[in-house]
């Protein structure tokens, strides 16, 4: 999913502007595992069969350096992390290391033991991917029966502990007619629900996660009024890029890692920098890597270049990784940006017209 | 040596991004925090161009620090008393002792206030 975009006139925006036009880094996502006891039909990651992912002791030595990197968010993601039995051991230890923990789960295996073990350790926020309003859909989409019951559970228990859990529900064809009901269930749970159109191809280019994405009828209603309480936006606006120069904060206010330790510029764009075992200071290859100056340089790039030559290019909510990984090419325009973006300028032209016809 | 006015700079910057659910925590001192202060054990902290940036899970907030507040927040070890945080203010801004100590104590009230010290909400 693409970064919100900061906007002015807030000391957090501002800062989070200033990260992307500098390259400060503030937040670090490591999928600490590709194990995962969902089997979603639209999953991204491609785990390397037979690769042995990282030892506990090697991932604290990691944060250690992510820690000297000056980042503050440790986003602790897999896979589903929570199968790592050393889970807690790792998180609290990058609690010392100073980091505000953001966990990404299932939470399936959120227990009552499990959400006390949570409420000890305070992460900022826990984010727990929901798939539907009724089990039916849920369990569908997850491949596991029952996924909806535990998952549903997962949040109550930690609800119970006043933690933040925001529901996130990546909107695919089988969920889309329930998107409402899942905002109801979120309020009654006492959380945030983010609704995301995105679904993206697999790491490895493999397309067939995108046959899931909500249609275009549908799409074009998300993005009407009728939808403005999902998506928080009465009318579709263009992108401000008038006080950040990149396109996105990738390699310049996030770094992301995978369960071998490989380094990347973000989640979405697997360019590999280094391995965090081999690297002595992450801050020298923040600085020199070639890889992550190369994509810096192709994110101030593409609202100059890409994003103007694209009709809807204002509208573009646009993914680098994803373009590289679809089509070969980072700055090329992707089916799935240019079907959105096309739908969002339209709204917001339907709304235009709609304000130029009403009397002052 | 930089100088700049006491109060201004030690103002504290709310930032609320955040929906904050729980009640505030009690704004008076603890005995703790007004004589060797510490910082709250949830506090994720990091500094980006001499301001420091605070995360607090606990309240699903963040803050950001002025330049002073930012050396001030350095200067919280739990070891080094209001005093002593005081007398390196007032060498590094050229400031009376008196007046720097009054503000030190000021701004270490905020930050209790605002549940970024040990104090009477800290868990651990």
């Amino acid at each position: 999913m693409a970064e919100e975009r900061p906007a002015l006139g807030n000391a957090y925006h501002d800062l989070v502007a200033r990260s992307w036009n500098k390259a400060l880094p503030m937040s670090a996502l490591w999928e600490i595992t590709y194990a995962c006891n969902h089997k979603c039909a639209f999953c991204y990651n491609c785990p390397e069969r037979g690769r042995r992912e990282m030892t506990k002791d090697q991932i604290i030595a990691g944060l250690s350096k992510i820690a000297d990197l000056g980042c503050v968010f440790l986003v602790m993601t897999g896979g589903e992390p929570l199968t790592r039995p050393d889970f807690f051991d790792i998180a609290w230890a990058g609690k010392r290391l100073g980091f505000a923990i953001r966990v990404y789960t299932n939470g399936y295996l959120v227990d009552e033991i499990v959400a006390r073990k949570f409420k000890e350790l305070m992460p900022f926020e826990i984010e727990i991917s929901f798939h539907g309003a009724r089990a039916e859909t849920m369990d569908k989409l997850t491949g596991v029966p029952g996924s909806y019951a535990r998952v549903l559970q997962g949040i109550r228990n930690l609800r119970k502990y006043d933690l933040k859990v925001n529901m996130k529900v990546p909107i695919t064809k089988w969920n889309q007619a329930e998107l409402r009901d899942i905002k109801v269930l979120a309020e009654e749970l006492g959380c945030h629900a983010i609704f995301d159109p995105v679904i993206t191809p697999r790491d490895d280019g493999d397309t067939s996660p995108l046959a899931l994405q909500a249609d275009r009828e549908f799409l074009a209603k998300l993005w009407s009024p009728e939808y403005a309480d999902l998506t928080h936006e009465e009318v579709p606006l263009p992108r401000n890029d008038t006080h950040v120069e990149a396109n996105c904060g990738t390699g310049r206010s996030t770094i992301a890692l995978d369960p071998y330790g490989n380094i990347y510029p973000c989640v979405q764009w697997r360019r590999s920098a280094g391995n965090i075992s081999d690297v002595p200071d992450l801050r020298v290859l923040w600085k020199d890597s070639p890889v992550l100056n190369e994509v810096r340089r192709i994110a101030m790039e593409i609202p100059k270049t890409t994003l103007k030559t694209c009709e809807s290019g204002e509208f573009c909510s646009f993914c680098p990784g994803v373009a590289e990984v679809q089509t070969g090419d980072p700055r090329n325009i992707y089916p799935q940006v240019r079907m959105t973006s096309e739908i969002r300028k339209q709204r917001h032209s339907e709304f235009l017209e709609i304000q130029s016809r009403t009397p002052a | 040596m930089l100088a700049a006015p006491a109060l201004m700079v030690f103002r504290l910057t709310r930032v609320l991004t955040h929906e904050c659910r729980r009640k505030p925590p009690d704004r008076r001192m603890t005995a703790e925090a007004q004589g060797l202060p510490r910082k709250h054990p949830h506090a994720a902290a990091r500094v980006y161009e001499g301001e420091a940036f605070i995360v607090l899970p606990q309240f699903h907030q963040y803050k950001i620090l002025n330049e002073v507040g930012t050396r001030i927040w350095d200067l919280i070890d739990g070891k080094t008393s209001q005093e002593e945080i005081a007398k390196v203010i007032s060498q590094e801004y050229e400031v009376a002792f008196e007046t720097a100590l009054d503000d030190v104590k000021q701004f270490l009230a905020d930050l209790q206030a605002n549940g970024m010290l040990v104090g009477e909400e800290s868990t651990r």
